[in-house]
């Protein structure tokens, strides 16, 4: 279970989060969507202990993430907005530095490698890596560990539509398997797909939350829905 | 793509979380292409400057008048120490600004494209993290300047008269390494430490050079020749060569002193940037 709870990030001019509260819970597929700048990534980092929080909370099953243990890959798989692997690397090289910061053995970053089917491309420098490519293993990066939650900052970007059913796919196994998934995302349509639930933010605040049924309820769709809460001002 | 397999819980390592970060460090650091090519140039340059000493060593050897002979400003001084301060000359040249140089670029490999936060998001203790970043630096900084000391011996044995090679194999050559050792040390600390508090490469590079030409244009000397001997490369110089080439330089005590201190120094601000400040 994630929870964010009352959750403000203030630097010296600018509120980025303003007393955000939700909660992800297990064996769903929570959205959180929002404009540029809504506090989608502010609000990932602070879960992730990235940021600290000016004031509030944001912990996974009770904890802070600085909590969780040594070894915290093995909770939580997160894959980051802006945190790209470094080009002159090679993909096999950025996913066995991870996984040994986690202990976590040599045959699993293969495991990964194949389940993004990068298998082939594995021993390929990072810079030769297609916008998909680097996205696919950002994603076997937060599989790593195996984790029962996963934190995903924009994951279908630059994945093509079999990358994205593929995703998708993934989702839905997890969350079955009772796994908390929460995911930031632009793709509307995809997020309808395969979320239960739906945070929206905008300019900081939570504008709706909700299943995807009361929040794009009296709408034609989650995408107008979304208009609608960001745009109107409160 | 494959579909998503069954559950797969990782054995938990064997190794402390400490072990496995510095292992994940080092892997970083040496699965970097910059960091063989940079070590390679080093090492070149290298075995370049030791070839220049020889020749400069040949041909004063001609000119010895009872093992001494006459400096450019005048001095007499023994062959021996000549030979000494050739064995030093090209491994500090390397510590003092190449090994630095390549400490930059490997520790802002973190902060290039972001890579810092999934760092961070694997090894949350800031501590843990801080401690095996410097000893990772350190260990790059000095493993690059052994193999420096070792390739300008190998060149200086094989080109030496014997009285010379007698020299390099003597005790008082092999303490002049262990003492550019420990100066690469403090030197790849300073270099990783201002990378990571300007989070990028190409800043720390202009500090570190500018550190360089601060000490080598001797500009702060007339202002305070007291700040001018605590930069770290005026410090190292009677440490390393065991004498004070300048009148203003610090004893060699007071240099170990110092260059100790830009060591704690480095270190402790490295830990408060990683521990007090945020990732973002």
């Amino acid at each position: 279970m994630i929870e964010i709870s009352r959750l403000t990030k203030r630097y010296s001019t600018k509120v980025a989060v303003a007393d955000v509260t939700f909660t992800a819970p297990p064996g769903a597929v929570t959205g959180l969507i929002g404009p540029n700048g809504s506090g989608k990534s502010t609000t990932i980092r602070a879960l992730l202990g990235l940021t600290r929080p000016t004031h509030g909370t944001a912990t996974v099953d009770g904890c802070q993430y600085g909590d969780l243990g040594p070894y915290p890959l093995r909770r939580v798989g997160a894959l980051l907005d802006n945190a790209a692997p470094v080009p002159e690397r090679r993909g096999v090289d950025h996913l066995r530095w991870i996984a040994q910061t986690n202990g976590i053995s040599r045959r699993r970053v293969d495991e990964v490698l194949e389940q993004v089917d990068l298998t082939g491309a594995a021993r390929s420098r990072v810079k030769q890596y297609s916008l998909g490519m680097k996205q696919r293993l950002g994603i076997a990066a937060a599989l790593l560990g195996d984790p029962d939650v996963l934190v995903l900052d924009e994951p279908m970007n630059g994945l093509d539509p079999e990358g994205i059913r593929w995703i998708r796919e993934l989702l839905r196994r997890r969350t079955a398997e009772g796994a908390t998934v929460l995911v930031s995302s632009h793709f509307m349509t995809e997020l309808e797909s395969v979320a239960e639930r739906v945070v929206v933010l905008a300019r900081g605040q939570v504008r709706a939350e909700g299943t995807i049924t009361e929040v794009a309820g009296g709408f034609e769709s989650l995408e107008a829905a979304y208009f609608h809460h960001t745009t109107v001002s409160v | 793509m494959t579909a998503p397999t069954a559950p797969h819980r990782p054995n938990p390592g064997r190794a402390g979380p400490t072990r496995a970060a510095l292992r994940a460090e080092l892997t970083k650091a040496l699965t970097l292409r910059s960091l063989w090519i940079g070590a390679g140039v080093i090492l070149a340059l290298n075995v370049y400057f030791a070839q220049m000493n020889v020749s400069l060593l040949a041909d004063l050897a001609q000119t010895l008048e009872d093992g001494r002979f006459v400096a450019y400003d005048g001095t007499v001084a023994s062959f021996e120490t000549a030979v000494r301060d050739s064995i030093l000359s090209s491994p500090y040249q390397s510590a003092a600004l190449f090994v630095p140089l390549l400490i930059a670029v490997v520790c802002g490999q973190e902060y290039r494209t972001g890579q810092i936060r999934t760092t961070a998001a694997a090894v949350p203790n800031r501590w843990r993290l801080a401690t095996v970043q410097i000893i990772v630096s350190v260990v790059l900084g000095v493993v690059v300047t052994i193999l420096a000391f070792v390739m300008s011996d190998v060149v200086l044995l094989l080109a030496l008269p014997a009285e010379g090679r007698d020299v390099v194999l003597s005790a008082a050559g092999m303490l002049v390494g262990a003492k550019v050792l420990t100066y690469s040390a403090v030197m790849s600390v300073v270099a990783g430490v201002l990378t990571t508090v300007l989070r990028s490469t190409m800043p720390a590079l202009v500090a570190i050079v500018a550190v360089l030409v601060l000490a080598l244009s001797g500009v702060l000397l007339p202002l305070s020749p007291l700040v001018h001997g605590l930069l770290p490369m005026i410090a190292a110089k009677t440490f390393l060569f065991g004498y004070a080439p300048d009148a203003t330089d610090p004893s060699v005590a007071a240099g170990l002193v110092i260059l100790l201190g830009w060591l704690t120094a480095g270190a402790a601000t490295w830990f408060g940037a990683l521990r007090y400040r945020e990732i973002g």
